[in-house]
């Protein structure tokens, strides 16, 4: 096929992204539907319901579904993000630019958390001696 | 994998359309489509999943496969191309707010075709996305009838401004 219309998309996005209401919109949709999409993939990893993850992370089933299934329009607060990173075992990237941008990444691994979880333990072993 | 994000033209212009109306209620729900879009075709370059539907977040109202060589595609070599070239054909159709989308996703071997193939707004949905049980039964139908864009390739033709 012609690589000729994605132009036209550009474009529409150009347009809602120079507005600073639809902006927000677009990157508040953006980061929800990455933090959905890392949960969900941790879910099929590790076979897990979302009744159990729920529980896990402190949230509310029905709050955890409407996030998977898209069809909540905020994102999660501060600390339920730490809870959830803590319970999915991901490093979450939040990133929030100058100029309004919002993106959520993922480490498969939580290389910070192994290594607090490493201190502590050193700590306590040096404690019990 | 390559993935391209097209508007069809008449999508386009559905989108151009509600963008110009007085206090264009429907922007944010443009807004947040393109995001989701923007955010599928992230996903398909970084992982190309087998299921592509799956990955639109909310998860479609409706959806369709097809059997790419069973598809009455333009004779236009793009068509004859993606007859023999397209691994799949699948049609999605997403609920944001009140703006309804259907979605294409063409996939090749060595690509992924994403297009935006209609945007208009409905009536308030209830909590399962759709407007009511008519809405609901006739939901496969209406997206089924929106491969016509698809196959239709005169488009790639036209110099729509």
């Amino acid at each position: 096929m012609k690589n000729r219309e994605p132009r036209r998309l550009n474009r529409i996005r150009e347009r809602l992204l120079a507005d600073e209401t639809t902006r927000a919109e677009y990157f508040t949709q953006r980061a929800v539907s990455e933090l959905a999409a890392i949960i969900d993939r941790v879910i099929q990893k590790e076979k897990l319901s979302q009744t159990a993850l729920a529980q896990r992370v402190g949230m509310h089933q029905p709050d955890l579904n409407a996030l998977l299934k898209g069809r909540t329009e905020h994102l999660p607060t501060l600390a339920t993000l730490r809870r959830l990173a803590q319970g999915l075992g991901v490093h979450l990237a939040v990133r929030i630019d100058a100029d309004g941008g919002m993106r959520i990444r993922s480490a498969s691994k939580a290389p910070q958390a192994k290594a607090a979880a490493k201190a502590t333990a050193y700590t306590r072993d040096l404690a019990s001696r | 994998m390559e993935v391209q994000l097209w508007a069809h033209p008449a999508c386009d212009a559905q989108i151009a359309r509600l963008l110009a109306a007085p206090g264009a209620p429907a922007k944010a729900w443009i807004s947040r489509t393109m995001a989701i879009l923007d955010t599928v075709v992230e996903r398909l370059e970084a992982e190309a999943p087998t299921d592509v539907p799956t990955e639109f977040r909310p998860r479609p109202l409706t959806r369709l496969d097809f059997d790419p060589l069973t598809l009455p595609w333009e004779d236009y070599p793009e068509g004859v191309d993606l007859r023999f070239r397209a691994m799949q054909v699948e049609l999605a159709l997403i609920q944001i707010g009140r703006l309804r989308s259907a979605i294409a996703v063409v996939k090749c071997p060595e690509e992924i075709f994403v297009v935006w193939l209609d945007a208009r707004v409905t009536a308030p949905p209830r909590d399962d996305g759709f407007v009511d049980a008519d809405d609901a039964a006739n939901a496969q139908q209406a997206l089924s009838a929106m491969l016509n864009r698809l196959v239709d390739l005169t488009w790639l033709e036209k110099d729509v401004p």
